[in-house]
């Protein structure tokens, strides 16, 4: 995999297909876990997860073959596109930040939280004006807030500073 | 009249005040997310989901037919203007309808758009209420092995329809059924794949699926590409909203010839609007006495597309209604929206819930005719959406993104499985994946199951009854023949080295 031709194949296609592959097995292994009871003659439910797993893991299979070979040309060219155009900083930087709202939004409440996230969002996304983006994202996620807590009664975490009313 | 003293009792309630304030809502709301960059109505739909959980089932069934028709004509709104196409099915749009707008007659193609909507949106409404009642009639008596063969149908379209190569297709269509499997049996209360999660029991929530696939993946998608891809230009207006007489002249017909290709199609448990749409559009072309001006801006290549994607768009809803069986993306999320009710369309659906289908049917009229009149003025209103700065959009969508998984059940678990599939979204835009398949099979996993398990239960375990049984075999070799027909044609080209388009 040493060939200059080799290194200048976009890696995408090929970590999307072993994707696909690990599924694949995850799926027909474990569907020999379920237990299946012989005594009945209807199908059990093991029988569509074992079809379900062989599909997933021929077409993965094929996928992959096409992958490694850069047989699949039209595949090759969109994925050295957008290789071309990606910029891995922003993407790690906003699923940083929804991992961390995951962890954050039922300690520190909802609308804190979402705040927080509108604001630093739009800033990994190249807004240069922090103050108005806070502000904005403070009110939308006050009124969301309202809106859906109070108004509609479908609860959203409080967190530690809770609103007056 | 049977169907006409039901339908008077849908309008009656159709035009209570509030269903007509939601009907409104979801026309207004529709265009106005659809009209955002890279949001194709199946994101809309998905995105505005969680506006279900706060009104009744019918209101919110009126709400949702506005917001799809809306997301689709947001979304040929920004293929005109933008040069964007939401999905695949306003490709063609693009190709004429921005070539318009660049020379400065974006208000010819918005109009054509709209009114070829509206007259394709009506016609196919009309057909589904006649036709609907009488093909649920014939859904009644559908056996477990025929539903079966129906549902391999749609998935094989819906996959040979958006990869031209099967494989990819068929990865994302498999890992989509495979996350239909997880949680309790429903037949023998097995858990299955919940890996000792107890938040995985009643499955995978497919509304984190799809606001995953589709709005996260989105999200990531423009985070990726914001400083080197160059930003589309929006074009403006220009001009008022309207067509000349010629435009009107040459765009009558290719509205009639577009609902006449994309209703057969879309209403066939087989359809999706990507075929249609492409149909039409070649039609056109070969038809058009403006030949030339065909890839510069010819308005028949707006209107004939347009026409053909919305009456696919309404034709879609006759195997949601009356099978179940949704046949694109965006009616899978749709489904997911009438499940969220607990209310299963299917063959009885006609008979169970006789009030709520006629007041959907009802509203699909009223908005078809609000989104003419009362969108068609606004869109410069809409566009002016679009100055909005794009990263304040982008946090936005993430913030609605995330409160429609969060508020579904109040647990952070969604929300977990909503980011992992935005990332799995995004890679798979990225290598030419579609996604289209991954949710149908998702959402329609489950149902294929029981009827694969009920038929062989029919047969007493018998394997072969699928081929054995004429019509269920017919729809078996068809499906094949959709997913292999693509493939073999590809490759007598390639022997025959003539260059593909």
């Amino acid at each position: 995999m040493s060939t200059p031709q080799a290194i200048q194949q976009p890696w995408g296609p090929r970590v999307a297909a072993l994707l696909f592959l690990a599924a694949g097995v995850v799926v027909l292994g474990w569907a020999f876990a379920i237990p299946e009871r012989a005594t009945d003659q209807d199908v059990g439910p093991r029988a569509f997860p074992l079809l379900v797993g062989m599909g997933l893991c021929v077409s993965a299979t094929f996928s992959t073959v096409q992958a490694f070979r850069g047989a699949d040309r039209e595949q090759t060219e969109q994925a050295r596109e957008e290789a071309r155009l990606t910029d891995w900083g922003p993407v790690a930087a906003l699923l940083g930040l929804l991992v961390g709202y995951l962890f954050a939004l039922t300690p520190c409440g909802y609308w804190q939280s979402t705040a927080v996230l509108f604001t630093l969002v739009a800033r990994v996304l190249g807004s240069r004006k922090p103050l108005r983006d806070a502000a904005v994202g403070l009110v939308l996620a006050l009124a969301v807030y309202i809106l859906f807590d109070r108004l509609l009664g479908i609860h959203l975490p409080p967190g530690i500073i809770r609103l007056a009313f | 009249m049977d169907v006409l003293s039901h339908l008077t009792d849908g309008f009656a309630s159709a035009f209570s005040p509030m269903h007509l304030l939601l009907a409104f809502a979801g026309c207004t709301l529709g265009s106005l997310v659809g009209v955002l960059p890279g949001l194709g109505p199946a994101t809309t739909v998905a995105l505005l989901l969680p506006l279900t959980y706060v009104f009744d089932p019918v209101g919110a069934l009126v709400l949702f037919a506005g917001i799809y028709y809306g997301g689709m004509y947001g979304g040929s709104t920004t293929a005109i203007l933008l040069n964007v196409p939401g999905e695949t099915a306003s490709v063609p749009t693009t190709l004429e309808g921005h070539p318009m707008a660049r020379s400065g007659r974006a208000g010819a193609a918005l109009a054509t758009a709209a009114i070829g909507s509206f007259v394709a949106g009506t016609i196919s409404t009309v057909a589904i209420t006649f036709i609907g009642p009488a093909m649920s009639r014939v859904a009644e008596s559908i056996q477990p092995a025929e539903y079966f063969a129906v549902m391999v149908l749609a998935f094989a379209t819906v996959t040979a329809v958006v990869a031209d190569a099967p494989a990819r297709g068929l990865c994302s269509l498999f890992l989509g059924l495979a996350i239909g499997l997880v949680g309790i049996d429903s037949l023998t209360g097995q858990v299955r794949y919940a890996f000792g999660v107890p938040e995985l029991y009643d499955g995978v929530q497919v509304v984190a699926v799809a606001v995953g696939l589709f709005a996260i993946g989105e999200g990531l998608y423009t985070a990726a590409r914001m400083r080197r891809a160059p930003e589309e230009q929006m074009l403006p207006v220009g001009g008022r909203i309207g067509m000349s007489r010629e435009d009107w002249g040459r765009s009558w017909k290719p509205w009639l010839r577009g609902t006449a290709i994309g209703l057969p199609i879309g209403a066939l448990p087989a359809g999706g609007a990507e075929i249609p749409t492409f149909l039409s559009y070649n039609l056109e072309r070969r038809l058009s006495q403006h030949k030339k001006q065909f890839g510069k801006g010819a308005i028949e290549g707006v209107a004939g597309p347009e026409a053909a994607n919305n009456a696919a768009f309404s034709g879609v809803l006759m195997p949601l209604l009356t099978l179940g069986i949704p046949t694109s993306a965006t009616a899978s999320v749709l489904l997911i929206a009438f499940q969220m009710y607990d209310v299963q369309p299917g063959p009885q659906l006609f008979q169970t819930q006789s009030a709520l289908v006629w007041t959907l049917i009802a509203s699909l009229y009223i908005g078809n005719v609000m989104l003419l009149v009362l969108n068609l003025p606004m869109i410069p209103l809409w566009v002016r959406l679009l100055k909005l700065p794009r990263p304040l959009l982008t946090a936005g969508i993430i913030v609605f993104a995330t409160l429609g998984v969060y508020a579904l059940s109040q647990n952070a678990v969604d929300l977990a499985i909503a980011v992992a599939f935005g990332v799995l979204g995004f890679l798979m835009r990225r290598t030419g994946y579609p996604v289209a398949p991954l949710i149908l099979g998702a959402v329609l996993g489950p149902m294929t199951e029981t009827q694969f398990r009920r038929a062989l239960a029919f047969s007493e375990g018998d394997w072969t009854v699928f081929l054995t049984r004429p019509v269920s075999a017919g729809i078996l070799c068809l499906a094949l023949a959709s997913l292999a027909g693509p493939m073999a044609v590809r490759l007598l080209r390639r022997r025959r080295s003539v260059p593909s388009i």
